[in-house]
Formats: structure tokens, sequence, C-alpha cells
């Protein structure tokens, strides 16, 4: 065999594997397969690597004593989540998530509805209008938590509070009345997410054809009857979107919370914690990593529980 | 014509190998010494605003004086470095330097670099003891190299004490509220308009049991953990405890002299809001830049039922084991404490140094204020105390800051022993409980 | 059947005006409370310090002055910080735009086994936030030798799980006789993916975008592990240089954050037909 010859049986050779694994050269088969190979396995690996494996490393950790002031790190079974129960400002911390996300969520997406209902009623500037309401969605997290700091400040020197001051109504303490503290930084949240949902909505309702809405407006409907027998349910997968969006945010809030609860104008105290910022004080300020995964697990189960009950009542996936 | 091999010649050739040998090994010894040490570059992490400054200001000094070196000082603020140092240490990566309170490397402590003998040597000789005793182990390794001294005093404007005839700032607990009384204010509607004693009542953490500590509880006598041999077990479960409390309680609900919804802190005795508050140094530092009018003075913290005393905690400088550049670490670190860098950073920095012997007086004709804390450490008389040195000291201070803040909104608490003695009780548990889980409780 | 109202023709007019005229009373009132807090934001950072913490909170200066944002060099390199968000929101934009989109292909257009299962397992990490496990992507990083390097910062942001769902709902909406026509036609399965489904998804894909950009330029803890040093810090880790250990400097705080939302600002007006499109669309499909 030349070397010629000898370099022909080996591209023949090579063919004929990836022929048998891969499928007819050329076939579609084979295309979507390479297609495949050479795209999706990568995005996967890469989803593995910095998801999933660190998520499993993390649950497995909940089931130990890992912790920096322990030398050696040993299996504890469920003792970690039993600890959960007796736990007093985990308890607190998970009521506290749980009060967040039933208030947040309804009001992000009813207000965002209401507004984008209103705006769909062809407003001129509408633009404008959307735009403002965006605002406070791409304004990082940090300002803002320190902004409504200011707001809600104690005493005359916030501005809420002097708003209220100035027109003769008793003063309120914001962030360091425990009943009101946590509604406070719903509404910054809110207030941060609202636009988001506005926009999301505008348009869904921008697509629903105009003639529907002709048609209900020739029978007589009142614009209410309008809005709740042709919007509505034409809007309900993207209201199932927000819905979704909006819990999974509302589970894992952070910031708002930690930087809230910062600084001596504001409570501190297990009043508001939240579950996130639980998990963060046990990992990063006690060192006991362990109990703080367990924790994380607690959250990711609540959050998906809440999840799959919207799709089961809402929507089909 | 070829030399003939002699025993002439022989000698002469291994002469003449040896100087050749002697000549070479001189030149090799002269290149050497004339070659640059190698480049280095420390890195130091800073976790307050004030020493980040003082080291990136000093920095290019110590590169003059010590051309191969370089420092590169990064700023992390408040929890921020906390976060880092949890993440980054265990996993076998850090700086040659941090910035940090010697309670906060204890966790680290199978982490750090324990100082060579000159480091050590030099903190003997030139900081008071107290200093070496609180950032060393119980075998006398110093785990961290003491700088600054985190010590509280009482700031009182000097305005608002002439406008309500007092002279002198209040020697103990009992005059402290007696003035307070005296120097609050309020407006029609009854809302508290200037606090007479600021009390941190609400807000950061383990720095609000720390305030409450200081001001109530060591100058009664009371501990929060007590030390038996080598466990620790928690001190304040009893009357001395609760008339801590009531105190604060009393202020807040009886006398009246400071409330929850107001401000507090540094802002509000520069606002003027505020007419007595304990703080630390840095406060003239701000005062100056942010209210160059007030007029105010510094006393020593008011006596107790039992003690007068101040909480001196160390801040200083921690070098990581896995810092590559230690001996140079520790040369840079001794650097920045001597003489001369210790007088400025006083003057133009705010807080305060450790080191006694050294002349301040530049400090104190633009600072006057700063004397006081300065004169603190070596008052006769006048106890220095540091943070109980255990790992969860700073879990259990963080975990009482919660319920003293869930206690300080009781109004029910007032004229209420009971009350006062169950708060307590049940916070005692839990520090028992954060204790035994350390295997520190003592029996 | 309704009975028909008989209303004069100048009543309804003036009803319809009136009507007109309280919706955008409404509407302009609410959203300027809205949009207020950022106002004062805004003319903070035109104020000097003993206007910002004062008895009376007023919205305007007093005096004006540029020192906020004069004195941001001097404080911290932050035009480098500036840059490094920039590099790094860039190319993790850049990775999920490509990536989701591919990935939304494949799971909207294609079957294999175990599609539905490991959908579902990328839909439940959306629900885990990044710090929880950012310790084992910590140790990642320091076996890759990336700690401290753009690598290192980039690294976990290259993965957008919402992303990928998003694209999936999106290209589901694309006719398959689209795309079974191309194939006819002989084109391969990437020509596909560049010439049918990213010009028709430019909408979503412009969604995603902006969310992932807010995102990783908000990201602050992990960030703050990786960068050991401040020449690689991005701007949300450069506002700790305002936070002095007890008290905020607001002014200087508000002057780089208007600084950092300006080009997301600038990018969102550009954009806003198409992002607002995009967005919505992809909720419909639900």
């Amino acid at each position: 065999m030349t070397q010629v010859g000898g370099v022909t049986i080996q591209a023949n050779w090579w063919a004929a594997t990836l022929e048998s694994v891969l499928g007819k050269a050329g076939s579609l088969a084979r295309q979507k397969k390479v297609f495949l190979l050479s795209v999706f396995v990568p995005i996967m690996g890469l989803f593995l690597i910095i998801r999933i494996i660190p998520i499993i490393l993390i649950l497995l950790a909940s089931f130990t004593n890992y912790s920096l002031k322990r030398p050696v790190t040993s299996f504890v079974g469920l003792n970690n989540f039993l600890r959960l129960f007796d736990d007093p400002r985990f308890v607190s911390g998970f009521w506290n998530s749980f009060e967040f996300v039933l208030v947040a969520v309804p009001l992000e997406i009813v207000g965002g509805l209401a507004i984008a209902l209103l705006l769909s009623r062809k407003v001129k500037f509408e633009g404008f209008y959307q735009t403002l309401y965006f605002l406070p969605y791409i304004l990082p997290t940090v300002p803002t938590a320190i902004i409504w700091r200011w707001i809600y400040a104690p005493g005359n020197f916030g501005l809420a509070n002097y708003l209220l001051d100035s027109a003769g109504l008793a003063r309120v303490g914001w962030l360091t009345d425990p009943n009101i503290a946590l509604l406070a930084i719903i509404v910054m949240h809110v207030w941060k997410q609202l636009g988001f949902f506005v926009v999301v909505f505008l348009v869904g309702i921008k697509a629903i054809p105009a003639e529907f809405r002709e048609a209900s407006a020739v029978d007589g409907a009142s614009a209410w009857q309008s809005v709740r027998h042709v919007d509505l349910p034409l809007l309900r997968p993207i209201i199932l979107f927000g819905l979704v969006w909006s819990t999974i945010f509302a589970w894992s809030v952070f910031t708002e919370v930690y930087v809230m609860t910062q600084g001596s104008d504001v409570s501190a105290g297990s009043d508001l914690h939240v579950l996130s910022t639980r998990i963060y004080q046990e990992a990063f300020m006690f060192f006991n990593a362990g109990y703080g995964s367990a924790i994380s697990f607690v959250l990711f189960i609540f959050s998906l529980l809440f999840v799959l009950l919207q799709f089961k009542a809402l929507g089909s996936d | 014509m070829r030399k003939a091999r002699s025993p002439a010649n022989d000698v002469s050739r291994r002469e003449f190998l040896l100087r050749s040998l002697a000549v070479a090994g001189g030149a090799a010894t002269v290149a050497a010494a004339a070659r640059p040490a190698k480049e280095v570059e420390l890195i130091v992490w800073a976790n307050f605003n004030e020493i980040h400054r003082y080291i990136v200001d000093l920095a290019p000094k110590y590169t003059q004086q010590n051309p191969s070196i370089k420092i590169n000082c990064t700023l992390f603020a408040q929890r921020a470095l906390d976060e880092k140092v949890a993440v980054a240490l265990p996993a076998g990566q850090g700086p040659d330097i941090i910035d940090f309170a010697s309670t906060q490397v204890l966790p680290y402590i199978e982490y750090v670099q324990f100082a060579p003998p000159d480091a050590v040597n030099f903190v003997k000789k030139n900081m008071p003891d107290a200093a070496f005793r609180e950032c060393s182990t119980a075998k006398g390794e110093l785990h961290t190299f003491p700088f600054y001294v985190v010590t509280s005093a009482l700031y009182y404007n000097t305005d608002h004490f002439a406008e309500a005839g007092l002279k002198e700032p209040p020697k103990n607990l009992d005059e402290a509220a007696e003035y307070a009384k005296k120097l609050a204010k309020r407006d029609p509607r009854g809302n508290i308009t200037r606090a007479g004693l600021d009390l941190r009542v609400a807000g950061g953490g383990f720095g609000l049991t720390e305030k409450f500590w200081v001001l109530v509880m060591e100058p009664n006598g009371v501990h929060v953990i007590d030390q038996v041999g080598d466990k620790w077990k928690a001190g304040y479960d009893n009357e001395a405890g609760q008339k801590a409390l009531q105190f604060y309680i009393d202020g807040l609900y009886k006398h009246k002299y400071c409330a929850i919804d107001m401000k507090h802190d540094a802002e509000a005795f520069g606002l003027g809001v505020a007419s007595m508050f304990c703080r630390e140094s840095w406060v003239v530092d701000y005062l100056a830049k942010n209210a160059p009018t007030l007029k105010y003075g510094v006393a020593l913290q008011p006596r107790g039922a039992k003690d007068w005393c101040t909480l001196a905690a160390t801040r200083g400088f921690a070098v990581p084991k896995v810092s590559k550049n230690q001996e140079e670490a520790w040369k840079f670190i001794q650097w920045l404490v001597n003489d001369e860098n210790c007088a400025t950073f006083f003057k133009n920095y705010g807080w305060q140094p450790w080191r006694t012997n050294v002349d301040y007086s530049a400090a104190y004709k633009e600072r006057p204020a700063l004397k006081t804390f300065q004169d603190g450490l070596k008052t006769q008389g006048y106890r220095l105390y540091p943070y109980p040195q255990t790992p969860p000291a700073i879990e259990i201070y963080t975990r009482m800051a919660d319920r003293l803040a869930a206690a300080f909104k009781r109004a029910d608490l007032a004229d209420n022993p009971k009350g006062i003695a169950q708060v307590m009780s049940d916070m005692a548990k839990e520090t028992n409980q954060i204790l035994a889980d350390n295997n520190v409780l003592a029996k | 059947m309704a009975r028909a109202m008989t209303v004069p023709a100048a009543t309804m007019r003036r009803r319809v005006k009136l009507g007109r005229f309280m919706l955008h009373a409404f509407l302009l009132s609410t959203s300027v409370l809205f949009v207020m807090p950022l106002l004062w934001a805004l003319f903070t950072s035109f104020k000097q310090p003993q206007d910002i913490i004062t008895q009376v909170p007023a919205l305007l200066p007093s005096t004006w002055t540029l020192e906020n944002y004069a004195k941001l060099p001097r404080v911290a390199p932050f035009v480098r910080f500036f840059l490094n968000s920039i590099v790094v929101s860039t190319v993790s934009t850049l990775f999920i735009a490509v990536g989701c989109t591919a990935a939304g292909y494949i799971f909207a257009k294609y079957e294999f086994r175990f599609k539905g299962l490991l959908f579902f397992t990328i839909i439940a990490t959306i629900l885990i936030p990044l710090q929880t496990y950012i310790v084992p992507l910590f140790l990642t990083i320091r076996a890759l030798g990336w700690v401290n390097s753009y690598a290192g910062l980039i690294y976990p942001t290259v993965i957008m799980s919402s992303g990928i769902f998003f694209m999936r709902q999106n290209i589901l909406g694309i006719p398959d006789e689209l795309i079974d026509a191309a194939r006819v036609d002989g084109s391969s399965e990437f020509a596909i993916l560049w010439n049918i489904i990213f010009p028709l998804s430019a909408a979503p894909v412009a969604a995603i975008c902006i969310i992932n950009w807010v995102f990783t330029w908000s990201l602050f803890i992990w960030p703050l592990v990786v960068a050991s040093s401040s020449d690689m810090f991005t701007m949300e880790l450069g506002l700790m240089y305002f936070m002095k250990e007890f008290i905020v400097d607001y002014g200087g705080i508000m002057a780089a954050t208007t600084l950092t939302i300006l080009p997301v600002l600038i990018v969102f007006l550009v954009f806003r037909t198409r992002i607002i499109e995009g967005v919505a669309t992809t909720g419909m499909k639900g």
C-alpha cells in the first residue's frame, strides 16, 4: 500500500465509523446529531458544572455538620432539618418569606395588569409612561435599598415621615416597627419589579385583536365587563408566566432585606429576617455551612411547590 | 616548549586554581549582592475605609525605601470582608495581610501564621500588655498583630449642658440618667426631638449588644460570658444583669430621655438631636468634617455600681498561611506601626493606635478631643477589657442583639422586674446553648 | 340585549374627555410618584453633605455641586470598575444570547430521550439563588487558577436557566413548516439557527439580554468573592468605597449610581419597542 493508499483507507475507516454512530452522511438525522453534539452538549456540560454539581454538593452538605469551627465533618442525617423546627429564627424567617410572597406577588401582578390595561386604552405618551414605570427595574439593588432607607428614615429625617408630619398625621416607624417593617420592604420590592410586569402585560394586551374588544362594546358591555370576559381569559398564559416569575424572585429576595436591616436607625432582629438572609447569616457569620444548606433546601422545596401549584392552577406545561 | 611537570609547577597550578576559584567566588558574591531582590507585591485586604486610605497614602513612601516591594491594598467594607474571608481562607486562597479585629481572626486560627519573634518582641516592647493578651493564644502565640484599639468614651454637647445648667459630664450611670432627663426635649405633640442620652436600641447585629455591654453591663460587674478554666458560661442571668436591662427600659419608657423611633448615633449627635452618646474615636473626625461648629466634650465612660472601665477591642493585621511573602508582610506591618506613622495615623485617620509611647501632640493640636481617648489607656483605675476570646463570641453577641432589640421595644417591661428577669434568663439559655454547641460550655 | 342609551352627543364627548383627563391625571401622578425616589437620587448626587442629612429633607439642592462626581476618580478607580462591569456584562450577555437561543431551539424543536427531565431540571435551578452554592463555584475557580481574573468573574454568568426557558417558549411559536422547508432546501442546522431562528427571535433575545445585563451588572457577592484586588472590581463593588463602617456617603453613591444606570437606560430607550414586544411575546406562549 502506498502512502496515499494508506491515507485513503484511514479516511474510509473514519467515515464508516462516523456513519455507524451518527447516521448516513448528509442525512437530516445526522445533521441534527452533529448540531446537538457540537452545540447542545457543551451548553449542557457548562450547565452541569456551573449549576447542577454545585447545587448537589450543597444539598449533600445539608446532611452534614460541616462548619468552619469543626475540624472534622461528619454525617448527621436529618439532624439539621429537625433542628429547623425548634429554631425560632428559622421559623420567623420562614413566615416572613411566606408573607413576602403572599403580599408582593399579587401586588405586582394586579398592579402591573391594572396599569397595563389603563395604558392600553390608546393613551398618548404611552412610551413615556412605560419608561417611567420601567426605570426602577434597571436600577441596581444596592443603591435602591439605600434610597429607600432614606425615605424610611426615622423622625423627620425620612421623606415618608416628613410628608406625614406636614399633613398633620402621626409618624410611622417604617423600619423600626416590627409589624410594618416587612411591609415597608415589600413596598420597595414591588416598586422595583412593577415596571417589568407593566411592560409584559401591556404587549400581551396589545396582541389581543381589536375586534374582540369592539365586539364586546357593541354588545353593550361596560369597560370592566370587557376586561373580565375578553382580556383576562386571553391573558391567562402571560399571567401564569408573571406569577411564576414574581414568585421565584419573592422567595429568594435577599439584597433589599439585607441592606435595609443594617445600620443603627433600623430594626434588627429576627423580625426582619427572610430565608435567604438567614442562610447568609448561618453560612457567613456563624460558619454553620451544613445548617445553612438545610435552610437552602427548604427554600428550594417551597418555591418549587408554589411554582408547581401555579402551573396546576393556571396553565399547561 | 611545554613546561615540564615539576612539583614546583604543580603547586603553582594548584595555586592558580585556588586563586581563580577565590576570585570567581568573590565575583559571584558581589554579583549576587548587586542583583536586585525578588519583586514582591504585598496584597492587603482592608476592612475600614480609614485603614485603606492610610495604607494607600503611605505605600509610595514604603516602596521608595524598599524598591522591590509594591503594596496593593483593596477595601472590602463592612460585612463584605467577612464574606470574602469566609469563602477564601478555607479554600486556600488569600492575601498577604488582612485588616481584622482579633475576635474575627479566632475562627480562622488554623489559617493564619503566628507572628515571628521580632514582631512579638515589638508588640511586647511598645504596646500595653492588654494588647498582647487579647491577640494571642493561651500558649502565647500572637495571631493578630495589634495596631489600633476601639475604645468607647462619652461624647457630650457642651451647649446643651450649659443650657441645662450642667457644668461637668456625668461621673456615673445614675448621674447620666439624671442629666439625660434634664437634657431631653419634646415637641408639642409629645414626640421626642432631642435625646438626653442616645441609646443604641436598634440595628447592626452584634454592635447593639456591644454598646449595651459597654454602657451598663461591665460597669455593673456583669460579663456576657464568664470564663471558668478554659470553658465559659453565660454571666448575666442575675440581679446585676437585670439592672442593666432596666437602665435601658427606664430610659425609653420611664424617664423617656430616648426613643426607638428617632435618629441615633453620630449622625444624631452631629445634628444636635442627641445631647450625649457613647462611641469610639472615629466620631471626632466625622464631626470635624460634618458638624464643624458643634461644641462638645469627651469624657471617660461613666462609672457603674461595681466598676469603671471601657471596651478595648483590638484591630490589627493577620497574615494568612497561604501568603507567599510572609517575611515581607511582617516587616511592612511593623513599619506601619512605627513612631512617625503611628502619629500620622492618629492625627489624620481618626482611629486610636495601641501604642502609648508615641508623641501624639500634633494630633491633639488639631483634634483636642482625641486626647481623652489616649489618656483612657493610661488612667489609673480605668480598666480595659477585650471581647471574650472564644470563637462563638460573635455568634453569641449577634443572637443576643436580636433578643435585646425585641426587649427594648417592650414598654410593658417598665416596672416589671419579673418580665425583665424572664428576658435575661431566656437569653442566657440561648447563650449557653451556643456555648454547648461549640463544646466550650462550663459545667 | 342592552337598551340603547339616549345620551346627547355633546355630553358623551364631555364624558369621554373627562375620562381621558382622569386617566392621564392618574397615570401621570402615579408614574411621577414612582420615579420620585430616582429623582431624589439624581438630585442628591448634586448635593453637598449638609443638604443630605438634614432635618428637613429637600428634593433640590440648596447649592448645586459637582464634587460628588469629581471626587469619584479620587475615591477609587471607577473608570476601571466601569470597564470591568462592561466586560463582564457584555461577554456574559453574548454567551447567553447565543447559548439560550440554541438550547431553546433544541428544546422546542428536537425530540430526544430525557428531554422533559432535562428541561425540568433547568427550570428547577432557577429557584436556587447563586449565593447558596457560591462555595463550590469558588473552589472550581480556584482549581482553574481563575481567581481575580475576568474568566473567574464571568464564569457562572455564561448560563441563564430562565433564559433557556424564555427562548424555548418563544421558539415553540415558530412554525415547523418554515424550518422543514429550509431543511428540504439543504440548510444545515447551524444555518437554520442563524438564518431563521435568530431573526425571528430578535425580540425575546433582546429581552433576555436586558434582563441578563441588569442581573450581571448588579451582581455583588460573586465578584466580591472572585476579586482579590481592586483592579478586578465591578461597579457594584466600587460602591463599597462609600460605605464607611457606620455611615453611608449618599452623595458619592448616588453619583456613581447615576453614571452606572446611564448605559442601561440608553440601551433601553434605543431598543424599547423591540424589547417590549419580546418580553411580552414570551409570556404569551405561557
